[in-house]
């Protein structure tokens, strides 16, 4: 994540309107979010999750859900994205605290009977496109660093959805 | 993996309707204009002043274990924004990164951090090795970021400070606030300036380091009795 940060230079100029990959979006609905995807080179694909749109991405051997979020009714004007990877083993809440203390970018909570590493973006007046990129790779990091912290908690492998 | 991950989706679909109150609230569709989407490249000080001021916050620089900060407040509530990934010359400017922390003395349980992280999660509250909370929200302009956009940021985050100072009343047994130490059943709302040394320093790159503990010396403390109590679910 922090190599992520550190050799990404802005290079982007404002284009408001549309889903142009190198301009402005004024929201996350799901078309938007799928034609940035396949600009970027992402492995996707949409899952219909009780009604919801939920954009599965693949990425270096991870899976990560983007939630559209602070939706205008339906499934469009939506505002905000949940940005999320699932665990099946929850770690103590006292754990949980412990790795959120190292983590500003994304936060570890627990949902039932799993893990859930979640980060928030808001579009309320556009946020550049490629910010959906760079935020993909930053929070791919996260996961890393909480896959190296389940590590040294348990002792064991993290066991990923899927895994 | 498919049935794992839609069951997964399944269940938490219900606490993202509920987590996505608070940020949904202050979020509304708005047609874009020029005007809306234009930009700032980093977070330095010099860059952001002009918006506080346009967006009503007080702000003075201040620093933070000896990195450049920016205290930020408006009515009851009290935020510090840390640029951090400076790439600027001396490494002082330029800054990519910003982190939007805000400070309670004293903290409820991991298990009620985890709750209102697991509603809330716009940001999170984590409680800090000296025993205190911290609010956390964290900011990446690498290739630009609104203005407006940013304006909302800030009230987000201040609405979750409230949020956050409100959900902790409701756990908590107040008495009075009457003086300004923590006690069993009372959290203190004293804003002393003793500071706290030997807690380490906040490294500027993101991800590396947490907030240790708040500087008294800033003054940038939330008092939960100046928000309201909400009902503990």
């Amino acid at each position: 994540m922090i190599a992520a940060l550190l050799t990404a230079m802005p290079t982007a100029m404002a284009q408001p309107g549309g889903a142009d990959p190198e301009g402005v979006i004024a929201s996350f609905d799901p078309p938007t979010l799928s034609a940035l995807l396949d600009a970027y080179g992402y492995d996707h694909d949409v899952v219909d999750s009780d009604g919801q749109t939920v954009i599965r991405v693949a990425f270096e051997g991870r899976t990560i859900a983007l939630w559209p979020r602070a939706c205008n009714g339906g499934q469009t004007g939506c505002l905000g994205l949940a940005i999320e990877a699932y665990y099946h083993e929850p770690l103590s809440d006292g754990a949980i605290n412990d790795f959120n203390k190292t983590a500003y970018i994304a936060t570890m909570s627990r949902d039932g009977g799993h893990a859930v590493l979640r980060r928030y973006l808001m579009a309320d007046y556009g946020i550049a496109a490629r910010s959906i990129d760079l935020n993909i790779r930053t929070f791919a990091g996260a996961m890393d660093q909480y896959t190296a912290f389940f590590q040294k908690r348990t002792g064991l492998p993290v066991v990923a959805p899927g895994q | 993996m498919r049935s794992f991950f839609v069951g997964a989706a399944l269940s938490i679909a219900a606490s993202l309707s509920l987590g996505a109150v608070g940020t949904a609230a202050a979020q509304t569709m708005n047609a874009l204009s020029d005007a809306d989407t234009a930009m700032i490249f980093n977070f330095d000080y010099p860059t952001i002043a002009p918006l506080l001021d346009q967006y009503g916050y007080a702000h003075e620089p201040t620093s933070y274990y000896g990195n450049d900060a920016i205290k930020v407040s408006k009515n009851q509530t009290v935020m510090m924004l840390l640029p951090t990934v400076c790439r600027g010359a001396g490494n002082d400017n330029g800054c990519v990164g910003l982190a939007m922390l805000g400070f309670f003395r004293d903290s409820v349980s991991d298990a009620q951090n985890t709750a209102f992280n697991n509603r809330l999660f716009f940001s999170h509250a984590e409680t800090t090795t000296d025993g205190n909370t911290v609010i956390e929200r964290y900011l990446i302009s690498d290739h630009g970021f609104s203005k407006r956009t940013f304006g909302v940021e800030l009230e987000v985050f201040a609405e979750t400070i409230q949020a956050y100072g409100s959900f902790i009343n409701a756990y908590r047994q107040t008495v009075s606030f009457d003086s300004d130490q923590p006690a069993p059943g009372k959290i203190g709302n004293g804003f002393g300036t003793g500071g706290e040394p030997g807690r380490g320093h906040l490294r500027r790159r993101p991800l590396e380091a947490a907030p240790g503990a708040f500087n008294d010396g800033a003054d940038a403390v939330n008092d939960p009795a100046a928000f309201p109590a909400l009902v503990a679910e």
